[in-house]
């Protein structure tokens, strides 16, 4: 059994009594079988022989439970890990940075307090998936649309603050969050934005409140436990078309994206959209030695199987005219600038049948597809999601340098998905496959994902999002000032959280007593 | 050897349920948390991920979906819902109690051949 640093077998053992204390004796899970449910199986560190593993898993059912928790992790200072539904696969899945941090699972936390059809917003608890909240919205009838990412089972608040992907309209999530309830480290209880308002009726309504600004500090957070969140919502269009528009040669993503620009910064395209190589494609059984492409666009040798060229996929809302109009005029853009250009289109009508759409489009409307999900594991390599100046000349740049970089491992970058969902924004991957059981290929494949993050940093491209396995090596690109960013979070966590306990060395945010030795 | 003492681990459950409920009563409770759990992949119909990966598997020699097969064990069906496999991820006690798990195993099975 492992257990946290630090602690002796019989303090440890007190502290599970306490927590079963807080939670009940059912929701201590100790044993190996269980234990084995909260680690990524997928992890390119299994193979190393670091993956970190958790000495229990803490499931509270409510807001005192969390409270109590943190309390006895605060007496023993025992490191905990947060997840609501715990499938952040491919970033790190249920997995701890810490070896022997407890698992705070929030997934009996499942309420959603209020669907508001009018005002268009849910209130939920941290075990509602993006499913729970699709069929209750159908099981009510409201004519109300959700956003979010691939997998739908994942948790709505863990997806939002993590800053997660969604493809219809709201996906960008974190835009479409509005009020938090967080319980700190210390266990005080905090709402925000006019959630602070102790009689308002309008804390899903205006994000902001007045002063500064804090729901960010608990994005991609050490510094709290969101027990609670405000999601906005899409009120059903009476249309909405999804498109995709193939482009027949690798360098015609350079016009690909100079035409997509400045249609995405004005909005002509509403939705988050995503552009993507049409070659390799993911594979049963993940992506390892031998396998296809991985997501992140490297592959061994010569180029992988497929055509060349680039697909995007886009979606618009509104009223037919309105949908039927950005759509000619899209595609007119795209005609003008690139030779041979292929349209794919389907509109839709309200009322919506699912069950007729194609998954493309499923996406575009934030309806849970679950087509995806047996890919959860993606074959143990590791990603880089950088942002990179949103130009073609640029992305083009990017794509010939980790290419060249690329070839000095034995492989090809042949580039990764693109992500658009921030207008103005450009995310593009570039992942690194891996092994479950071969030490050696993930030896090698680790040194070069280190090394793609000092090109990285090198180059500018600093990362969206970053996976458990190089969360330090990701914030390292935040260097301007002599990192004076990340000194201000260190300093921020060690008021907020003065024992450290939760979610230690979280995007490279160490808390005082886990500084020493860390790079 | 993980599947083994996952079973031996539960067994006591596994007795304790289904003294509780009669079989009826224990399917049709399995066919509600089947339908809120596990349909949305492994259900028929379009786009369901369990199905399509199980449909490329076994190339028409069983059934896709998973309510139409005839064959699962109780034993298997704990191992594939409680464990990683290249398909699925594991599924915590969390989401789908023991309780529950028991009762979609009698409702998975309720046409195996005695
Ligand atoms: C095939 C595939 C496709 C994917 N597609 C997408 C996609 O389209 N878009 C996308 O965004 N992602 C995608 N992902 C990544 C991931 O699966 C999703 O982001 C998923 O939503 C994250 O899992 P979760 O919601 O269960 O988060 P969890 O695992 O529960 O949590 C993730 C992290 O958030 C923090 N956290 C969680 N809950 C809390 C809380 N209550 N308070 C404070 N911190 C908390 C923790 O640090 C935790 O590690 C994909 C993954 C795979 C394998």
């Amino acid at each position: 059994m492992t257990i946290p640093p630090g602690l002796s077998q019989s303090q440890f053992d007190d502290a599970l009594d306490e927590f079963r204390g807080v939670v009940g004796n059912d929701w201590v899970f100790t044993i190996e079988e269980h234990i084995e449910m909260y680690r990524d199986t997928s992890s390119p560190l299994a193979a190393l022989g670091e993956q970190a593993i958790p000495s229990a898993a803490v499931a509270p059912e409510n807001v005192e439970g969390v409270q109590g928790v943190l309390r006895v992790c605060n007496d023993y200072r025992i490191p905990i890990w947060i997840i609501s539904t715990g499938k952040n696969y491919s970033y790190g899945g249920p997995d701890a940075i810490v070896n022997g941090s407890v698992i705070l699972d929030l997934k009996r936390m499942n309420r959603i307090l209020e669907i508001n059809e009018e005002q268009a917003y849910a209130l939920v608890e941290p075990g509602v998936s993006q499913y729970d909240l699709w069929i209750e919205i159908q099981r009510r009838g409201m004519k109300l649309w959700i956003d979010g990412p691939s997998p739908a089972y994942s948790s709505i608040i863990a997806n939002t603050i993590e800053r997660g992907v969604g493809y219809g309209p709201l996906g960008e999530r974190l835009n479409a969050q509005c009020g938090m309830e967080v319980v700190l480290a210390t266990g005080e209880v905090v709402r925000t934005g006019m959630g602070a308002v102790a009689n308002s009726e309008t804390w899903q309504q205006y994000k902001y409140g007045l002063g500064p600004y804090v729901d960010g500090l608990f994005s991609q957070t050490s510094l709290g436990v969101v027990t609670k969140m405000g999601i906005w919502l899409y009120p059903e269009p009476p249309a909405f078309r999804s498109a995709e528009v193939y482009v027949p040669n690798h360098e015609d993503i350079v016009p690909m994206l100079d035409v997509l620009r400045p249609l995405r910064i004005s909005n002509v395209i509403p939705n988050s959209a995503s552009a993507s190589t049409n070659r390799g494609g993911p594979v049963e059984g993940g992506f390892g030695p031998g396998g296809g492409m991985p997501p992140g666009g490297m592959a061994p040798g010569g180029p992988p199987p497929g055509p060349p060229g680039w697909r995007c996929r886009l979606g618009y809302y509104g009223y037919e005219r309105v949908v039927d109009t950005n759509w000619e005029q899209t595609q007119d853009e795209f005609a003008s600038a690139i030779d041979n250009c292929q349209f794919v289109s389907e509109r839709y009508t309200a009322p919506y049948n699912p069950d007729e759409m194609l998954s493309e489009a499923k996406l575009a409307a934030g309806i849970p597809s679950f087509q995806e999900i047996p890919l959860w594991n993606h074959g143990n390599g590791w990603a880089a999601s950088m942002i990179v100046p949103f130009s073609g000349r640029k992305y083009w740049e990017f794509l010939e340098t980790v290419d060249a970089f690329s070839r000095q491992f034995g492989r090809r970058y042949f580039g990764g998905p693109l992500h658009m969902h921030s207008p103005h924004g450009l995310i593009a991957l570039a992942g690194v496959p891996g092994s479950a059981t071969d030490r050696d290929f993930n030896e090698r494949s680790r040194e070069q994902i280190v090394q793609l993050h000092q090109l990285a940093r090198e180059n500018g491209w600093g990362e969206y999002r970053a996976p458990l396995s190089m969360m330090s090596e990701a914030m390292a690109a935040y260097d301007w000032n002599d990192a004076a960013l990340l000194r201000f979070n260190e300093r921020i966590k060690d008021a907020l959280d003065p024992n450290g306990i939760i979610a230690p060395g979280k995007n490279g945010i160490w808390p005082a007593r886990m500084r020493e030795g860390q790079a | 050897m993980r599947i083994l003492s996952w079973l031996s681990g539960f067994a006591a459950v596994v007795v304790v349920v289904s003294a509780a409920l009669g079989q009826d009563d224990l399917v049709a409770q399995g066919r509600e948390v089947y339908l809120a759990r596990c349909e949305y992949c492994h259900g028929s119909g379009p786009q369901k991920g369990g199905t399509m990966t199980l449909q490329l598997r076994y190339q028409g020699a069983v059934p896709g979906v998973l309510a139409e097969r005839t064959n699962l064990t109780p034993e298997y069906i704990r191992a594939v819902v409680r464990t990683a496999t290249p398909g699925m991820t594991p599924i915590r006690i969390t989401e789908v109690s023991e309780q529950d798990l028991e009762a979609v195993i009698a409702y998975l099975t309720r046409h195996n051949e005695p």
